[in-house]
């Protein structure tokens, strides 16, 4: 080991920290936190602007005021030892003073806002046929699920296969379905091909459109978990003298499935979402059920109930899908250590 | 006590105590260390020596009590944790060398960036350090080039890097094969002889009678028995203390 | 004990059997089954398939399912089956890609005689050209500006879901839960028709832009969410032993980490940014599939859907292949 020419040991600074205590960075210190908490409810207090319709400089008063708050909480935030309570305080606190903001000086209507966006009564007189569009649009994902998934199923089993010309043919399929964005496949499916005597009707088109679709990602979800399972697995097996069909169903399925489990999951929530799509070859859907009723009612609320609908029927699904994937990724971490 | 400033006295923890959630791993744990003395912390897996050493550069919170460096309450809400560390050198387990830097790289990066020493400063001082550590011909490497060894050296190069006044050592040869340990050991004893402070949580017995001024023994999150290596190896006072010595012995 | 002298017994029957009865291949897989049924089809399909044309009755239904089912049946036990020479498979395969397509030909009841006249009347489009031209152009736009908007988006939240707060984690989360949760047209539906009874309006673009950004943001986070979780917590710990504070560890180590990780599927994100432009056709942003079915309608041709269609492929195929490089690339880094 050759000596060090350099001295490791360097007289301490240790005091010079001490010397400085109270010396963390300014804007960490507690005068800062709370002087310039003041500073911004002065500011707020003495320049508000008293009326209603803007004049440009309110508006620069209300920009300074958002600007510095967000400001003052991401200073507050990023404070790793301030307790956690006084964070939630302080985030809450910012809301607050948004929503306020935004409710005293936007020029939204606010005594109809009930009447325009949560109109009970609109929403009753719309309900039977937004229900009725539910009805469409879940029959309509069902469908497609079932089409992707025999069709994507056939075309992995095929493409496992290995064959050079059949990989062809079922990687243009993936390619060009992967590439083509669902409308565009819908309406070419729907308003193009009558013209060579193929007329299906929209509901069939759109289902057709959809699975079509989803059958690409299907097939490379299964290849993937076909692929996934290691080669001397099945070696394994076919040294056990299992066959090609028990080692597919003791061996390699079982382990397949867990891999294509979750992305699967995530495609057929992708595709559900999807059908809100139909909407544009005149299916009556949820989604154009409640366009429809609000053209006819001149009220916003069965949007905003769609709205709220489809994030009751799609939050649960995310969040089981992304649950699935961090599972996933969990037993693989383990696997691989 | 607490504003005690003698500079023989590096650390002082008093009663330190860290819970996470309703585990309670350390139950109040008291010790100094005193300038240029080479610490050993033993004891079974468990027992709270990691969470021990992590607590002195505030890598964890403790719950309660105090820690003074050199006099300085480092607890103290006031004090700035990124420039205390800066006096505080760390070396893991798992050597956390940075993989997208090279050597070099990784050894000059807090002294330019926390220390604000300019890049020829730094280089030259990060290829000295390396030098020592016998590294100097790996500067341009990435670490996924280097061995187990080589890379807790250069981890051991890097925290030197900000001339610290203390190093701790959290078990840094557990990862390592076996025919790797000695030259890291040998960088250790290197520095504990130049008269650097050292705590090091460690089960390498050899190193520790050789270079160790104490050992301390932790179970269950409490400082059962402390004293000279030659004390606690030969002449175990704890029954846990036996156990453990018998079991790695 | 009877348990081995059970198995011992079992294992002797077995060796008796296997020399009296050599280990013969499957049935399935023997050459005379292949051929035999080989003839089979080729007799079934000259001469009980029911006519041309788009089968009507029940009966012809089930006819033609029956006759596919066993063609890929039959190819099946071929190509599956790794002793046979590459060559035969290969026939094979050409064999069951060109039976399918004469069966689509010959039964989907399409006009096949008036596919060019109407799918490739180009002449038609002569002079529209630029009205499809104009309308990829503002589907690029859209789908970069949205790109980079949200990307910005995900790299903000991701961030900030680093800082570990639980407080400002509930926001993030309910922002990325609702905005994955919604189907993008839904989103820019609400936007361009709810919200400007609240006293926000945009314009279609913006609209378009607005939603897109908004909602694959959301995505953008999760990929690096990804991506700052693949880094190995000690090295955040080594890095702030050091003394680098929260925000240099994270522009120093995190980030140069992070980043590898994150750019395949953001590359995955602008391929279905594009792809989801074509959404915006429903609230009158005047891009691709918009010009295409204005043309559509002005010039009674589906020509340019098609071409429109084409387009598409052009523009999304060689990102689609960049993506997956990029992807295949990563794993074998890793």
């Amino acid at each position: 080991m050759t000596q060090a020419t350099i001295p490791t040991r360097v007289p301490s600074r240790l005091q010079d920290l001490r010397e400085q205590a109270g010396r963390i960075p300014f804007i960490r210190r507690k005068e800062f936190t709370y002087g310039s908490l003041a500073g911004l409810a002065v500011f707020a207090v003495l320049f508000l602007p008293r009326t209603v319709p803007l004049t440009p400089a309110g508006m620069a008063v209300i920009a300074l005021l958002v600007v510095g708050s967000i400001a003052w909480a991401a200073i507050f935030f990023s404070d790793e030892l301030k307790p956690e309570w006084s964070k939630t305080l302080t985030a809450f606190a910012l809301l607050i003073l948004f929503g306020f903001l935004y409710y005293r000086y936007s020029t939204a209507q606010w005594s109809r806002m009930m009447t325009l966006f949560m109109n009970m009564e609109v929403i009753k007189v719309a309900l039977p046929r937004l229900l009725e569009g539910l009805v469409i649009t879940v029959k309509i994902a069902i469908s497609s699920w079932v089409i992707s998934t025999l069709l994507g199923l056939f075309l992995a089993v095929f493409r496992a296969f290995d064959n050079r010309v059949l990989n062809i043919f079922i990687i243009a399929y993936v390619d060009v379905f992967r590439a083509i964005p669902i409308m565009v496949l819908m309406v070419v499916i729907y308003f193009a091909l009558p013209y060579v005597g193929l007329t299906l009707d929209a509901m069939t088109s759109a289902i057709l459109a959809l699975g079509l679709n989803s059958a690409a990602y299907v097939a490379e979800i299964f290849r993937g978990g076909i692929m996934s399972v290691k080669k001397g697995q099945i070696e394994a097996a076919r040294a056990l003298g299992l066959n090609t069909w028990q080692t597919m169903r003791l061996v390699l399925l079982p382990q397949a499935i867990r891999v294509v489990m979750p992305p699967l999951v995530g495609n057929y929530v992708a595709s559900a979402k999807d059908t809100a799509l139909a909407s544009s070859i005149s299916v009556i859907e949820m989604m154009k059920a409640a366009l429809v009723e609000q053209a006819m009612l001149a009220n916003p609320s069965p949007l905003i109930f769609c709205f709220v609908l489809y994030l009751l029927m799609f939050v649960p699904l995310t969040r089981l899908s992304s649950i699935l994937e961090q599972r996933m990724k969990k037993s693989q971490r383990k696997a691989n250590v | 006590m607490s504003d005690q400033t003698s500079p023989e006295i590096m650390i002082e923890v008093v009663d330190l105590h860290k819970r996470f959630k309703d585990l309670h791993v350390l139950k109040g744990i008291s010790t100094t260390v005193k300038r240029s003395e080479v610490v050993a912390v033993m004891g079974p897996s468990g027992s709270g020596k990691s969470t021990f050493l992590r607590c002195l550069n505030r890598l964890e919170e403790p719950n309660s009590g105090h820690i003074y460096i050199e006099g300085v309450d480092i607890l103290s809400p006031y004090i700035d944790i990124n420039k205390l560390r800066t006096e505080m050198g760390m070396v893991f387990q798992s050597f956390n060398l940075f993989p997208h830097m090279t050597c070099i790289q990784n050894v000059m990066l807090a002294p330019m960036h926390v220390r604000k020493i300019s890049r020829d400063e730094a280089y030259e001082r990060g290829i000295k350090l390396l030098e020592k550590v016998g590294l100097a011909h790996k500067a341009d490497a990435y670490p996924e080039q280097l061995s187990g060894g080589q890379q807790q050296r250069v981890a051991i190069a890097r925290a030197l890097a900000m001339q610290p006044q203390i190093m701790f050592f959290d078990e840094p040869t557990s990862a390592l094969d076996p025919e790797m340990i000695g030259e890291v050991l040998d960088v250790m004893s290197t520095l504990a002889r130049e008269g650097m402070t050292m705590v090091v949580v460690s089960h390498e017995m050899g190193f520790i009678r050789k270079a160790a001024d104490r050992v301390l023994f932790l179970a269950d999150g409490l400082l059962v028995e402390e004293g000279s290596p030659e004390e606690i190896f030969n002449n175990p006072q704890h029954a846990r203390t036996k156990d453990f010595l018998s079991k790695i012995l | 004990m009877p348990m081995t002298t059970a198995t011992t017994a079992k294992a002797n029957t077995s060796a008796k059997f296997m020399r009296s009865h050599p280990a013969w291949m499957h049935w399935v897989r023997h050459p005379y089954f292949l051929r035999g049924t080989l003839v089979a089809l080729i007799l079934y399909a000259l001469f009980l398939l029911p006519a041309p044309g788009a089968p009507a009755a029940l009966a012809d239904k089930l006819n033609l399912g029956v006759f596919t089912v066993l063609v890929l049946a039959w190819s099946a036990l071929i190509l599956a089956d790794g002793d046979r020479p590459d060559w035969l498979q290969s026939i094979v395969a050409f064999g069951l890609v060109g039976v399918m397509g004469w069966l689509f030909y010959r039964y989907s009841g399409a006009h096949w005689d008036k596919l060019a006249a109407a799918f490739f009347d180009w002449g038609r489009l002569s002079g529209s050209w630029w009205l499809l031209l104009d309308g990829l152009k503002v589907t690029l736009l859209i789908g970069l500006i949205s790109t980079f908007l949200s990307v910005l988006i995900g790299a903000a939240v991701g961030i900030l879901r680093t800082l570990g707060s639980p407080t400002l984690n509930l926001f993030l989360t309910a922002y990325i839960d609702i905005f994955r949760s919604i189907p993008m047209a839904v989103l820019m539906v609400v936007i361009f028709f709810a919200l400007p009874y609240m006293g926000i309006s945009f314009g279609s673009i913006a609209t378009t832009v607005v939603a897109l950004s908004i909602g694959y943001g959301a995505y953008a986070s999760e990929s690096f969410r990804a991506g700052f979780e693949a880094i190995h917590y000690g090295q955040i710990e080594a890095a702030r032993a050091l003394g680098l504070s929260r925000w240099q560890c994270m522009r120093m180590i995190m980030l140069p980490q992070a980043i590898p990780v994150v750019i395949p599927s953001l590359t995955g994100i602008l391929v279905s940014m594009l792809k989801d432009t074509a959404v915006a056709s429903l609230v009158a942003s005047p891009e691709l599939l918009k010009r295409a079915r204005e043309l559509y309608t002005s010039k009674a041709s589906p020509t340019p859907l098609v071409a429109s269609a084409l387009i598409y492929l052009v523009v999304i195929i060689p990102l689609t292949r960049l993506a997956n490089l990029l992807e295949h690339r990563m794993k074998k880094v890793r």
